[in-house]
C-alpha cells in the first residue's frame, strides 16, 4: 500500500471526535450564533485563513485560464524551446517552446477538478454508506460494512494501477476511480456518528411522533455529521492532487496534450538538473495548493470541533 | 477504563513483535564483511539496466525480451554474429557457412576446431542437433520455429560439420544462425521450459555467477574461454527500473555503463554528467506512421499527409537532429535491398492542401484520429508536433493513446485504428512480408494496415524463396516503389541508441541491431 | 462470545471470497499477457494460439477464475507467466526487503513523530508546535516522487561530490562487489526509508497530536487534574497512555497493508521489494504475481482487521456480543 493511504487513513481517523459531545451541542445552539462561533474561531487559525485565500485564488486563476493564459496550451513555438523565464515567458518554455505559464494555468484546471470532485463525490459517497447504514441498521447495516470491509481489502494503489490499465483515465475517470476507493473510512466515521445520534433522546422522540426516517435523517443527523464530511472533504481534495501526479510518475496519469500539474512534473523529471522552471513551477504549485487544503482542513476541523474551548 | 488499556496493551505488544521481526531482519541482511569503497573497483564493470529479465532461456515464451538477450549475449554463443554494419561474422563456425545448393536450399557449416564449454566440455556438433531438436520438440513452449521448420534433415557428418537441408528454397537462413547453441550434456533430459530458466552454461567470454531477483545478474569470466579470455574479471547488471535514477546512478558514479531508452534531451542530459562518455547511433529499429488502409481509404487523403508532414523538422526538433527521415520499410544499411521510396514525399504544404481539398470532394472525412502508446515522451510529443502539421493542411487530428498491452494487443491486430504510431525491429535479412504481405492480415499475419496489394504480397513471398541476392534485390525494391505510392505507412525515422559510460571503460561500440550493446563485452576493458 | 467470534471469521471469509473473485477479474481485465509476442514480426498468428492454449488464456474467465482459486486453497498461488516459475517463489524472494523497507521507515517515524506529537499536543501554539505543523504539512504536500528524486540528487549525487566519497546509493540493495555487509545495507537503505519516513511522519506526527489533544480535554482528565495530581502525573500516567492507543491501532492495522510496499519509492530507489514487483508483473502482464501480491495483502488487511475486532471485542465492555 502507498504511504499516501496512511495519510488518508491518519488525518481521518485523527479527527475522530467524541459522538456523545457532538450530539448535545448542536441540537441546542441556535444556527446563527453558531455559525458565528465556527466563523470566529476559523478567523483565529491564520493559517487557514491564508490557506483558504490563496486556494480561493487558485481556483479563479484556473477557471479564468482562457483569459488569463498569454498563450495556447499547445502551441508550439520553436524559437522558444527550452527558455528560461524571461518577458515573453514568464515561467519559461518547455521543449517544444509552450509558455510555461500558460501550461500551468491550464493544468491547474485539470488538477484541482479532479482534487475537488474527488473531495466532493468520495464524502458524499461515503456520508450515504454511513448514514443509510447507522440509520436503518440490521441487515442494511451488515450489508453495507461488508461492503465496507471488502473494499478496505483492495490495497489503493495497486488497484488504482489495475484500473489505469484497463481504462485509459482522463481527469473525470481519474476522480471516479480514486473516489470509488476512498469513500469508505468516511462510511464507518459518519456510520460512527449516525448511530450515537440515533440513540440521542431527540431523534427517539422525533421518531416517536411519527417523523419519517429520511426526514429524521435530513433534520437531525445531517447537522451532526456534516463538520466531519467538510473537513474530511478538504483533505481528500490535496489527497487526491498528489494522487494525479503518482499516477501520472507510474504513466498512467492524464495524457498529453492535455496539461495537468501532475503529468507535467513527471515531463520535466529527467531535466530538472538542466531546465529547472519545468520542474520548479509544477511541482510549486502542487506543494502550494496541498499545503493550503490541508491549513484550510485544519482550521475547519478547529473550528468546526465543538468541544473546543472558547 | 482499565480493561480498555489491556487492549492498547496487546495491540502495542503485536506492533513491537512485529517491529521488532522487521529489526532483526535489518540486522542479519547484510551477511559477512564490511562495506566500503566505491562501486565496482579492480576489474569489475558496473552496468545500470533498466529492465530485469524473466527467465534465461531465451526461446521459450518469457524469454522473448531484449532484456534476456542481453544478459546472455556474454554467455551464451551462436554459429554466426551479427556486426553493427548488419553483416554476419562467424563467431562459432569455421569461415562462413557454404551454400551447397540453392534449390531446395542446403547450407553447411563447420565448427570452429578446439571450442569448449565454460565447464571445460567440447561443444561440437552434437551440441547444434541438440538445439534443433529442442526447437522442433512439439512439447517445448518455443516461440517461434519460423525456418526451422522448413529444415528436412539436420545432419552432422563430423564433430565440427553441421549440414542443413531445407524443404524448399529458403533467403533469410542467416538469421537462424543467429540463434545460441546449447551444451548437450548439461540440457539433456532436462525440462525444457523450466530447467534454464534460471541458470545457463554457454561457451561465451563469460559465465553466470549469480542472479539475484530484483536487484542484480552478475557474470564472470569465463577461465576456459576457448578464445582471448575476456580482460574484464566481471560484469554486473544492475536492475534500475526508473530512467531517472538510470542516469542518476551513473552521475553518482554507482554504475560505470547505461543505455536508457531515446527520450528528448537524453543526448544532452548525458554529455552534460562529467567524466561521461556517450555513444550515439541510430538503430534498426524504426518508427513510422501507420494507416489502415481499410478506415482510412482514400489514397489521396495519405498522400496529403504524407506531403504535409515535415519529417525534418521532426527529426530536427524533436530528435534535435541525431537522425535522418527514413525513406523506407527497409534501412539504409540493408545496402542493395534498400530503395528510398518515399524521398518523393518532400513536405509540400501546397499540394498537401490542395490533395485535401481532392480528398474532401471524394468524400473523405477530415478528421481524423491519432493512436499510438502511452508513456512515451518522445512519441507524445511528436504527435503533438505532427498534429500542428496536419492542422496547417486542414485536418483535424484527435490523439487517442492506449497502453502498448492495449495497442498491440488490440487495437493493431483488430484494426481498431485511423493513424498509428509504433516501430518494429528489423534484423539484417530484408524480410519483411508478414507486415505488409495482403496475405498476412491479422490474425494470420501482422499486416495491421490491412494493405491489400496483391502484387506488392506477390513480390514479397517471390523474394522470401530467391536465395540470389540479386534478383531477390530487385523483387524487394520493386515492392518499396509500390508501397511508396500506396502510402500504407510513412517512414519517419530510425531509433537511436544513446550509451553513456565511464570513460575509463574501453570496448562499447553501439550494434544498431538486436544483438543489443553488450554484443562484444568479451573485449571491454577498465582502465582506473 | 464464542458465536461472535464465529461470526465474525465466517463473515472475514466471506469478504475474502468477494476480494478474490474482484482481484482475478479485475487483473484479468488488466490487458494481454502476450502483447509483447504480438509486437515481435518473427512470431506469427499460430505461435500465439498455441501459447494461449499453454496457459489456459483460451478458457473462459469462471474457468480460469475456479482453476487459480483451487490451487490458491492449496496454498500455491499458480505459475507465473512470464518466469514459468511458482508465484510463491517469486513473490517469496521480495518480502523480506519490502519488511525491511518499511520496518525500518515506520521505526524511524516511531521515533520522531510520535514524541513530537505529544510535545505539540501539550505546548499547542508553542513556536516549537507552528514550526513542526508547518513542516509536517510540508511533508503530505509533496508528491513522493518528488521527494525521494530530491533525496537522490541531494545526497546521492551532490553529497557524494562534495564528500569525495560515497556515502549513501540512490539506487539498489547492495553492492555486489564489496561483499556487503551492514554498513552496505544502510547506505543502500537510507534514502529509500528516509523518504518513506518524512512522509509518514507528518502523518503520525498530527495523528499522534490529535490522539493527544481529544484526551487531554477528555473529562476523567480533567477529573484527574481536579483531584489535584500533579500536570506529569496527569500527562505521563494516563493520557499517554490513552493517546497511544489511536496511533499502534492504526499502525496495527497498517501492518496488514505494508506488503504491498511502496510502489513508487521503491520504483525510484530501484529496491527490490513487492511493490516494485508488483508494478512491473502488471505492466509486463504477468498476472498471476499481480494476483497473487493482491490477494496477499487482502489476506493480511483481513486478518489484522479481525485480530483488532477481537480484541477490541474482549476488552471493552460496551460492545456486545449478541
Amino acid at each position: 500500500m502507498t504511504e499516501r493511504e496512511i495519510a488518508a487513513g491518519g488525518t481521518q481517523a485523527g479527527l475522530e471526535p467524541s459522538p456523545a459531545a457532538l450530539g448535545d451541542e448542536h441540537g441546542k445552539v441556535e444556527g446563527r450564533t453558531q455559525r458565528e462561533i465556527i466563523w470566529r474561531r476559523f478567523k483565529r487559525h491564520k493559517l487557514a485563513m491564508v490557506g483558504g485565500v490563496v486556494l480561493l485564488l487558485l481556483f479563479l486563476a484556473a477557471l479564468a485560464a482562457p483569459a488569463l493564459a498569454p498563450y495556447e496550451y499547445d502551441e508550439i513555438d520553436y524559437t522558444a524551446i527550452n527558455q528560461g523565464p524571461n518577458a515573453s515567458h514568464p515561467m519559461g518554455a518547455d521543449n517544444l517552446g509552450r509558455d510555461e505559464l500558460t501550461r500551468v494555468l491550464y493544468g491547474g484546471r485539470v488538477s484541482l477538478l479532479v482534487g475537488l470532485s474527488v473531495g466532493v463525490f468520495s464524502t458524499l459517497l461515503g456520508a450515504v454508506v454511513g448514514i443509510v447504514a447507522g440509520y436503518y441498521g440490521r441487515f442494511v447495516d451488515v450489508g453495507a460494512m461488508g461492503f465496507v470491509d471488502f473494499m478496505l481489502t483492495l490495497p489503493f494503489l495497486p488497484v488504482l494501477l489495475v484500473l489505469g490499465k484497463i481504462y485509459q483515465f482522463t481527469a473525470i475517470t481519474i476522480a471516479a476511480a480514486v473516489a470509488l476507493l476512498v469513500w469508505m473510512p468516511i462510511a464507518r466515521l459518519v456510520r460512527g456518528q449516525v448511530l450515537s445520534v440515533r440513540n440521542q433522546e431527540y431523534v427517539q422522540a422525533a421518531h416517536a411522533i411519527g417523523v419519517s426516517g429520511p426526514r429524521t435523517m435530513l433534520r437531525h443527523i445531517f447537522p451532526n455529521v456534516v463538520g466531519v464530511m467538510v473537513v474530511q472533504a478538504t483533505l481528500i481534495t490535496g489527497e487526491a492532487i498528489l494522487i494525479e501526479s503518482a499516477l501520472s510518475f507510474l504513466g498512467l496519469g492524464i495524457q498529453p496534450p492535455t496539461p495537468s500539474w501532475g503529468n507535467m512534473l513527471e515531463d520535466a523529471r529527467t531535466t530538472m538538473t538542466t531546465q529547472w522552471w519545468l520542474t520548479y513551477f509544477p511541482g510549486l504549485m502542487i506543494v502550494v495548493t496541498v499545503l493550503c487544503v490541508n491549513f484550510l482542513g485544519d482550521g475547519l476541523r478547529d473550528a468546526l470541533d465543538p468541544k473546543a474551548v472558547e | 477504563m482499565k480493561r480498555k488499556m489491556r487492549g492498547s496493551r496487546l495491540i502495542l505488544a503485536i506492533a513491537v513483535v512485529l517491529l521488532a521481526a522487521a529489526g532483526c531482519g535489518g540486522g542479519g541482511g547484510g551477511g559477512q564483511g564490511s562495506g566500503g569503497g566505491g562501486q565496482g573497483g579492480g576489474n569489475n564493470l558496473v552496468v545500470g539496466y533498466q529492465e530485469e529479465p524473466k527467465i534465461l532461456n531465451g526461446y521459450i515464451v518469457g524469454g522473448d525480451l531484449l532484456a534476456t538477450a542481453d544478459m546472455i549475449s556474454g554467455i551464451l554463443e551462436s554459429p554466426l554474429q551479427i556486426q553493427p554494419d548488419l553483416s554476419y561474422a562467424p563467431e562459432l563456425t569455421d569461415g562462413d557457412p557454404k551454400v551447397v545448393s540453392e534449390d531446395p536450399l542446403v547450407i553447411e557449416y563447420k565448427l570452429r576446431e578446439g571450442l569448449k564449454w565454460s565447464d571445460g566440455k567440447p561443444l561440437t556438433s552434437a551440441d547444434a542437433k541438440f538445439t534443433y531438436e529442442q526447437i522442433m520438440n512439439p512439447d517445448n513452449q518455443i516461440i517461434t520455429r519460423i525456418g526451422w521448420e522448413k529444415v528436412e534433415k539436420f545432419e552432422t557428418p563430423d564433430e565440427r560439420t553441421v549440414r542443413l537441408s531445407f524443404s524448399e528454397p529458403y533467403a533469410p537462413w542467416r538469421d537462424m544462425l543467429v540463434d545460441e547453441i546449447l551444451p548437450k550434456h548439461v540440457y539433456e533430459g532436462k525440462d525444457f521450459n523450466k530447467d534454464l530458466n534460471n541458470e545457463v552454461i554457454g561457451s561465451g567470454p563469460f559465465k553466470l555467477r549469480e542472479w539475484r531477483k530484483g536487484e542484480s545478474f552478475v557474470v564472470e569470466r569465463n577461465e576456459n574461454y576457448w578464445g582471448e579470455k575476456a580482460p574484464l574479471d566481471s560484469v554486473t547488471f544492475r536492475f534500475i527500473p526508473d530512467s531517472n535514477s538510470l542516469i542518476t546512478a551513473l552521475t553518482s558514479g554507482e554504475v560505470d555503463f547505461i543505455n536508457p531508452p531515446p527520450d528528448i534531451g537524453l543526448q544532452e542530459r548525458l554529455e552534460g554528467i562529467e567524466g561521461a562518455k556517450v555513444l550515439s547511433e541510430v538503430g534498426t529499429q524504426w518508427e513510422h506512421l501507420a494507416f489502415n488502409t481499410e478506415k482510412v481509404n482514400n489514397l489521396k487523403l495519405r498522400q496529403a499527409i504524407a506531403y504535409g508532414i515535415d519529417r525534418e523538422q521532426i527529426v530536427n526538433e524533436v530528435l534535435k537532429g541525431q537522425v535522418e527521415p527514413l525513406q523506407s520499410v527497409l534501412m539504409p544499411e540493408q545496402g542493395k535491398y534498400y530503395a528510398p521510396a518515399w524521398e518523393e514525399y518532400t513536405f509540400d504544404q501546397g499540394k498537401a492542401r490542395q490533395l485535401v481539398e481532392e480528398a474532401k470532394a471524394e468524400g473523405a472525412a477530415t478528421k481524423i484520429v491519432y493512436t499510438t502508446t502511452t508513456g512515451d515522451k518522445l512519441r507524445e510529443t511528436l504527435q503533438q508536433v505532427v498534429q500542428k502539421q496536419l492542422g496547417d493542411i486542414g485536418l483535424e487530428v484527435e490523439i487517442r493513446n492506449a497502453s502498448a498491452e492495449t495497442f498491440y494487443g488490440e487495437w493493431t491486430p483488430a484494426g481498431d485504428y485511423e493513424l498509428g504510431e509504433w516501430n518494429w525491429f528489423t534484423s539484417p535479412d530484408p524480410q519483411v512480408t508478414t507486415l505488409f504481405s495482403a496475405n498476412q492480415i491479422p490474425p494470420k499475419g501482422q499486416n495491421y494496415y490491412r494493405y491489400g496489394n496483391e502484387e506488392v504480397a506477390e513480390l514479397l513471398e517471390r523474394s522470401d524463396v530467391t536465395a540470389n541476392e540479386e534478383e531477390r534485390a530487385e523483387l524487394l525494391t520493386r515492392a518499396q516503389e509500390i508501397m511508396a505510392e500506396d502510402v500504407p505507412l510513412i517512414p519517419l525515422y530510425q531509433v537511436p541508441y544513446v550509451y553513456a559510460h565511464d570513460e575509463a571503460i574501453s570496448g562499447p561500440e553501439v550494434n544498431p541491431t538486436l544483438a543489443g550493446a553488450f554484443w562484444n563485452i568479451g573485449k571491454w576493458s577498465l582502465q582506473r | 462470545m464464542i458465536s461472535y467470534v464465529i461470526r465474525k471469521v465466517l463473515f472475514s471469509l466471506v469478504v475474502l471470497v468477494f476480494a478474490s473473485i474482484f482481484i482475478f477479474g479485475l487483473v484479468s481485465l488488466a490487458g494481454d499477457p502476450l502483447v509483447e509476442l504480438k509486437q515481435n514480426p518473427r512470431i506469427r498468428a499460430e505461435d500465439i494460439q498455441r501459447i494461449s492454449a499453454i496457459y489456459g488464456l483460451d478458457r473462459s474467465y469462471p474457468e480460469q477464475y475456479l482453476f487459480w482459486i483451487k490451487g490458491v486453497l492449496q496454498g500455491d498461488l499458480g505459475t507465473s507467466f512470464k518466469q514459468n516459475a511458482p508465484v510463491n517463489e517469486i513473490i517469496g524472494q521480495r518480502i523480506f526487503p519490502t519488511v525491511l523497507l518499511m520496518g525500518t521507515s515506520i521505526l524511524i517515524t516511531m521515533i520522531f513523530a510520535i514524541p513530537f506529537g505529544i510535545y505539540s499536543a501539550i505546548r499547542k501554539y508553542s513556536w516549537l508546535d507552528n514550526l513542526g505543523t508547518f513542516f509536517a504539512f510540508l511533508g503530505f504536500s509533496m508528491p513522493i516522487f518528488w521527494l525521494a528524486l530530491i533525496l537522490q540528487l541531494v545526497f546521492g549525487v551532490y553529497l557524494t561530490e562534495w564528500a569525495g566519497t560515497r556515502v549513501f546509493y540512490t539506487s539498489g540493495i547492495s553492492d555486489t562487489n564489496s561483499g556487503g555487509g551492514l554498513v552496505d545495507l544502510i547506505k543502500h537503505l537510507t534514502l529509500p526509508a528516509l523518504s518513506l519516513a518524512i512522509i509518514q511522519s507528518a502523518v503520525y506526527s498530527r495523528f499522534q497530536r490529535s490522539a493527544m489533544l481529544d484526551v487531554l480535554s477528555s473529562d476523567y482528565l480533567r477529573t484527574a487534574r481536579a483531584k489535584g495530581l500533579s500536570r506529569r502525573t496527569v500527562y505521563l500516567k494516563h493520557a499517554l497512555r490513552n493517546a497511544l492507543i489511536p496511533t499502534v491501532t492504526l499502525l496495527a492495522l497498517y501492518m496488514g497493508t505494508i506488503l504491498g510496499g511502496a510502489i513508487i519509492t521503491e520504483t525510484v530507489f530501484a529496491w527490490p521489494g513487492l511493490g516494485f514487483l508488483f508494478a512491473d508483473a502488471l505492466f509486463k502482464g504477468d498476472f498471476n504475481v499481480a494476483r497473487g501480491i493482491l490477494l496477499l495483502i487482502a489476506v493480511l488487511v483481513v486478518f489484522f482487521n479481525l485480530v483488532a475486532d477481537l480484541v477490541y471485542a474482549f476488552v471493552d465492555p460496551r460492545i456486545s456480543y449478541d
